[in-house]
């Protein structure tokens, strides 16, 4: 009977350990639906690779700091001098489009987005990449401790990142727009044409919308509606680079260049915000950072 | 076998480390699978018990690592450290172009499998038809890698201590007697 065992026990075990795969699979399912994927158990290596992989990264990213804080910046002065004149010409805009909404009397709306879209904001580091060329998602090096939860969106001044979808103690992983599972739900600036952006697993994302006209159109700046809840509304998401219209169908598409620089993805801001629709998802436990708190600084 | 078993760790450990460095390095197709390759070449060239428990560990550390669901690629592991005994009894996997042409296989269809697993469990798949040339290269560095790859897996096992190592000492039946 015991040779009997122990000549099964690696069949056994084999069973028993793809068994498990299967379950966490599911379950690891189940908490991503939820929203719900802070993950103790995965804490240690993620801890582990986390610093071992920003010491890695630093002669790199010391190196390209380096280029663009110094040798970039041989043509400063043509470039300052170019800048000054732009600066100027929008300051100009700038009156004009004020006294424009000052007229039209929508200034008190303009102020209460503004209250609206004020955040507490995160700054974070890009301390890792996907081990897998498949998906699309970045480790940063804050987390629960920084009251860093998932559902979170993650921007850089340029626009929208993604969203939080893991936590450890002092790590996240944030899946970027350019993943297939990514779904943010954008609209048109100019023409308010609503649609859904979606990753496609390369650096541009799709943007499809039902077409009314000539809604969307080459050039055209994309920023999150706020439906859904995931993002506020008015992140910047991209520009759009080519319409594809078939007549036969509902559902047009649009390419998109993202407005981030996903390659050179260094700094990064966490909105510690999480929608309404996220708040449900979660119920009513509670776990939304304190605004205050989180101004003041994380431990 | 506690010492090869710390460097097997060790070496399970480094390879997504690096891996995760190389991928904020280089574009996807010139990533090679570190974690595969270690895991592959450890179901060749070490005992069966350390070489499937490397392969979920690795499975479970690259899930931890990256976007899949947690066990869709310790599940890929397994299934290809399964595979890899069962080819390792029926070749000699252990030379170098064998074992570059496994290599090359398992790294063609290990995407499709991720790809399946992810369209079942998740709905998407990550892996579309404009990755196959990025899956192609993959597959190729892989292969050039696993070389190299055996030969650091095997300088780990080589730490095992003296009596372990006599105690491994067995006739290989495959090979021909002449």
């Amino acid at each position: 009977m015991r040779d009997f065992l122990i000549r099964l026990r690696l069949p056994l075990l084999f069973a028993t350990l793809v068994l498990l795969t299967l379950i966490s699979m599911l379950a690891d399912r189940r908490a991503l639906v939820n929203l719900a994927r802070e993950r103790s158990f995965g804490d240690a290596l993620i801890e582990v690779t986390v610093p071992v992989q920003k010491a890695l990264l630093w002669p790199f990213h010391f190196t390209r700091g380096t280029w663009s804080r110094y040798v970039s910046l041989v043509g400063l002065k043509q470039e300052n001098e170019r800048l000054l004149a732009r600066v100027a010409e929008l300051e100009e805009q700038n009156l004009q489009y004020a006294e424009a909404i000052v007229a039209s009397g929508h200034l008190q709306e303009i102020a209460e987005m503004r209250a609206g879209f004020d955040v507490p904001l995160h700054s974070a580091q890009v301390v890792g990449h996907d081990v897998s060329p498949w998906f699309r998602s970045v480790l940063i090096d804050r987390g629960r401790s920084y009251e860093v939860r998932s559902g979170m969106p993650v921007v850089t001044d340029r626009g929208l990142v993604g969203l939080v979808t893991a936590t450890s103690s002092h790590a996240a992983r944030v899946m970027l727009l350019l993943d297939r599972q990514s779904a943010v739900d954008g609209m048109v600036q100019r023409s308010r044409a609503r649609g859904i952006v979606r990753g496609t697993g390369t650096g541009q994302l799709e943007f499809t919308f039902m077409v009314r006209g000539d809604d969307v159109q080459p050039g055209d700046e994309v920023i999150t509606s706020g439906v859904g809840g995931a993002h506020p509304k008015g992140i910047r998401v991209g520009h759009v680079l080519e319409v594809h219209s078939d007549e036969t169908q509902l559902l047009h598409t649009a390419t998109l260049q993202p407005a981030v620089d996903f390659g050179r993805l260094e700094q990064v801001f966490v909105m510690l915000h999480r929608g309404p629709t996220m708040d449900l998802l979660y119920g009513g436990d509670g776990d939304l950072p304190d605004a205050t708190a989180a101004r003041e600084g994380a431990p | 076998m506690i010492r090869s078993t710390l460097a097997l760790t060790g070496l399970a450990l480094g390879a997504l480390v690096l891996q995760g460095t190389l991928a904020a390095l280089l574009p996807p197709a010139l990533t090679p699978d570190l974690a595969l390759l270690v895991a592959l070449v450890a179901a060749v060239v070490a005992p069966a018990l350390p070489a499937l428990l490397l392969a979920a560990g690795l499975g479970f550390g690259a899930d931890l690592l990256s976007g899949t669901l947690l066990g869709e690629q310790a599940l890929l592991r397994l299934l290809a450290f399964a595979a890899t005994r069962f080819v390792s009894s029926q070749f000699h996997l252990e030379r170098g172009i064998p074992l570059a042409s496994y290599c090359l296989a398992i790294g063609l269809l290990d995407p499709l499998g991720l790809a399946a697993l992810s369209r079942l469990f998740s709905g998407a798949s990550p892996v579309g038809w404009e990755s196959l040339p990025t899956v192609a290269v993959r597959a190729l560095l892989g292969a050039a890698l696993a070389g190299g790859v055996h030969r650091i897996v095997g300088g780990a096992l080589s730490l095992q201590d003296g009596d372990a190592r006599r105690r491994e000492v067995r006739f290989d039946t495959r090979r021909p007697v002449l």
